[in-house]
């Protein structure tokens, strides 16, 4: 008797519980249609990426709030990075196939072994341009980090390598390449 | 493009972030409550016995002994400029081991304030479409070692607190410098710092080991001293000293200070704070060096990420690395609500 009124009662339960997870919360903002206003940090025109310098805001999670700096800051970097191999192969693609050559594709091979490279290299020099921290709901920390690099800083790196390689140095014209890469740089405006 | 990559990721973070199950219907919470209330009478007398049998069988953690007095601290822990290099001894060591230990330390932040950092960081993140889940690692190592005449250290008159640390500030004139009293000092520190999360960080966890080891060799005499200090979860789980590689059990202590502050702790939070019931020193350090190691961490500058995006899938796992030569002083301490927070002036420069 007694096992059957539990059966019961933890039915009776269980509906409740449905009735009350549908019933109210979401649908309210769903018939409102307006959304919630999120804060956003280090991000808007200031923040995004120019002629003159790469940017990328990274975003960390964390219950310790120099974690999560930490988390945002490698996120940055990784975002920095990517976004620099992505513009250093375009300039390179550029500016081989703009030239005279008689050796293309193994130019173009060189060239991207030594643009992964210097990738790898050209963060030295990036700085925080803005960090900015809140606490969440949760107590969690949430930070978003900034990072920029000077667009200078990469391009005088990219000509330090080519410049050391024997491969590439007999082909290779600064001006012409510098050109390139600020026709490229100039997209980001 | 980039941006707006970064504005679909910042969206997702946020989004992530408030979604909070019982935020919005105070209904919820009642039929919350009733769930609990059944499950705790569904519970038979039976049931009850065992949990309390296995209770008793449960190893019990030593009992937490309380320094009952509450030390005062001198001023060099309320913002004061600090002008040379601080040593503090762990509570309960006689007053000549405790002043050796005090001197030791003090030394070896005097070594450690120009040494060489390296430091690696895994960052990987993974979006299976249903669970966004991340880890980071961390190893950050400072080294440094130095030659120093002993009669070029100028030692302030100890200060004795209640709790029986003893507090040294020291100088360095080298002008007073001999040539026959030359001693070495070693001194490195390791920070490993890890943390997994999942959705809404509901599984987030942490674990951070902070290990230091000073060694001085030389008249007036050698000593050596290893400090490991373990956090989960923020948490203090285990310290051990060995000094002269004797163990020194201090860890179920728990000491107080005197505070005067009327901060705001909310404004002021920079997370450099660093809990102050485990004893000055362990505050300092672990305040210290987890402030250079996020400096150091914003230097580092060889960045290499592999990615993969198929179907919902995502994951990525980025390394970023640095080798620098580094210089870091400690400006002032503020003591506030059983914390430390150390200010720390560093400057890095790429080691060759």
């Amino acid at each position: 008797m007694k096992k059957t009124i539990k059966h019961i009662s933890s039915i009776i339960l269980m509906a409740g519980i449905l009735f009350s997870i549908t019933s109210c919360g979401t649908t309210k903002k769903a018939a409102s249609g307006e959304g919630k206003l999120v804060n956003s940090y280090c991000s808007g025109d200031e923040f995004n990426s120019t002629a003159k310098a790469f940017r990328f805001t990274g975003i960390g999670q964390s219950m310790n709030q120099m974690m999560s700096v930490k988390k945002a800051i490698s996120e940055a970097h990784a975002g920095l990075a990517a976004s620099i191999n992505t513009k250093v192969k375009s300039v390179i693609d550029n500016y081989v196939k703009s030239g005279s050559f008689n050796n293309k594709e193994e130019l173009l091979q060189n060239y991207e072994g030594m643009t992964r490279e210097v990738v790898d290299q050209n963060l030295a020099g990036s700085i925080a341009i803005c960090t900015k921290t809140v606490i969440l709901k949760d107590g969690n920390y949430q930070t978003y980090v900034c990072m920029e690099l000077g667009s200078s800083q990469i391009l005088e790196s990219l000509n330090n390598k080519v410049s050391n390689n024997e491969m590439l140095k007999v082909d290779y014209n600064y001006e012409k390449f510098k050109k390139t890469f600020e026709e490229e740089m100039n997209k980001n405006q | 493009m980039f941006q707006k990559k970064n504005d679909l990721q910042r969206h997702y973070w946020e989004n992530r972030s408030f979604g909070s199950v019982f935020s919005d219907c105070p209904f919820r919470f009642f039929i919350l409550f009733l769930l609990l209330f059944y499950s705790f009478h569904s519970i038979s007398q039976n049931q009850i016995g065992d949990v309390m049998n296995s209770m008793t069988d449960a190893k019990l953690p030593a009992a937490t002994r309380l320094i009952p007095l509450k030390s005062s601290l001198p001023n060099l822990f309320f913002g004061s400029p600090i002008s040379g290099y601080i040593g503090i001894s762990d509570p309960g060591a006689d007053s000549v081991t405790a002043k050796e230990q005090a001197f030791l330390r003090a030394a070896s932040l005097y070594n450690l304030s120009n040494g060489i950092g390296r430091g690696l960081s895994d960052y990987y993140t993974k979006d299976d479409g249903q669970v966004v889940s991340n880890n980071y690692e961390e190893l950050c190592e400072l080294n440094a070692n130095c030659r120093i005449s002993a009669s070029a250290f100028i030692l302030s008159e100890p200060i004795y607190l209640q709790t029986g640390e003893v507090i040294l500030l020291l100088n360095v004139d080298s002008s007073f410098a001999k040539n026959n009293d030359l001693m070495e000092f070693q001194s490195k520190v390791s920070l490993y710092s890890k943390e997994t999360g999942s959705d809404n960080n509901m599984l987030l966890q942490s674990k951070s080991i902070l290990e230091t080891s000073y060694k001085a060799v030389g008249k007036p005499g050698g000593h050596h001293e290893k400090l490991n200090n373990v956090c989960i979860n923020n948490l203090w789980m285990s310290r051990t000293t060995l000094y002269d590689d004797k163990l020194i059990d201090n860890s179920s202590y728990k000491l107080f200070y005197e505070s005067n502050c009327n901060s705001d702790k909310a404004a002021s939070t920079s997370g450099a704070e660093s809990s102050t019931f485990e004893g000055l020193w362990y505050a300092l350090i672990n305040s210290t060096y987890h402030q250079l190691s996020m400096q150091l961490k914003q230097q580092f500058q060889k960045e290499k990420s592999v990615s993969e995006n198929y179907n919902s899938n995502q994951s990525q796992l980025s390394r970023d690395s640095g080798f620098f030569t580094y210089k870091c002083m400690i400006e002032s301490i503020n003591f506030c609500d059983d914390a430390l927070n150390v200010k720390i002036k560093t400057s890095f420069s790429s080691a060759k």
